[in-house]
């Protein structure tokens, strides 16, 4: 079936991911291979002045990939840009949201996406990017 | 520090290690999740590169890229050519990488960009 794309200005539905646990962060970091302390350790997050150990950042842009594919199945990632901006703590939450910038169609079709994901507080704490391509499959 | 270039490594989109990321990031389906390949940069040898890079500061991840030319399967192997860049203001390591497939064709680009910070003085002995 040909995917339609959507639309300029068109929107991900809003997805709230966690809050995360300390249980969520060691996970992540056993599965990954990430296991910088900061992430762990609350005494070494307190002493770079964080209240509470950071959530991987990667863990953030990550969960955008199952959120945008329960919005649109037969679109797939081609390109997943971001900067960390603000770090999300361990406990907290964060709400995904996307917006479609620009459409594409003819012989190469794909969306570029602005992504966003906010903190407690509403504070942008993850600004990316996404390329979606019409799935292919094998 | 200058520029350092590593690699080839051989890496691998294991089952095993592709379900157990997809469980940590909340993900089903069957496909390699985009941002499956930063795994890779925990590999031993990958880790002890950026950690020499970063000396005794902390690295903070501050940007991520992947630039996808043909998607990941599962259970293959692929090669990684990384590139270690030190940049002094502020004071970042930058990693370009480059995944092919075993045969040289190419998958994807791949950037991390980590700001160093100074460890407090307590934990920095």
């Amino acid at each position: 079936m040909k995917s339609t794309l959507p639309e300029v200005g068109d929107r991900m539905p809003q997805l709230v991911v966690g809050p995360f646990t300390s249980r969520d962060l060691a996970a992540y970091a056993e599965a990954s291979g990430d296991t910088n302390p900061l992430h762990l350790d609350a005494h070494l997050a307190g002493s770079v002045g964080l209240a509470a150990p950071p959530v991987h950042g990667m863990l953030l842009l990550a969960a955008f990939e199952p959120a945008l594919q329960g919005w649109r199945r037969d679109l797939q990632i081609a390109r997943l840009s971001a900067r960390f901006t603000q770090p999300v703590l361990e406990g907290e939450a964060i709400t995904l949201s996307g917006r479609v910038l620009r459409a594409t169609d003819g012989e190469n079709p794909h969306i570029l996406m602005r992504l966003m994901g906010n903190g407690a507080s509403r504070v942008p704490a993850v600004v990316a990017e996404a390329v979606l391509v019409p799935r292919q499959t094998a | 520090m200058p520029d350092v270039r590593l690699g080839p490594f051989f890496v691998r989109t294991e089952r095993a290690k592709v379900e157990a990321y997809k469980r940590a990031i909340g993900a089903a389906g069957q496909e390699v999740p985009a941002a499956f390949p930063i795994c890779w940069l925990g590999q031993p040898e990958i880790r002890a590169a950026i950690e020499g890079g970063c000396g005794d500061r902390l690295p903070l991840h501050e940007g991520q890229t992947f630039d996808y030319v043909r998607r990941l399967e599962v259970g293959a192997e692929y090669r990684l050519s990384l590139l270690l860049c030190e940049e002094a203001d502020p004071p970042r390591l930058r990693l370009q990488g480059e995944v092919t497939t075993a045969t040289g064709e190419a998958c994807l680009r791949i950037e991390t960009l980590l700001r160093l910070v100074a460890l407090p003085m307590e934990l920095s002995a």
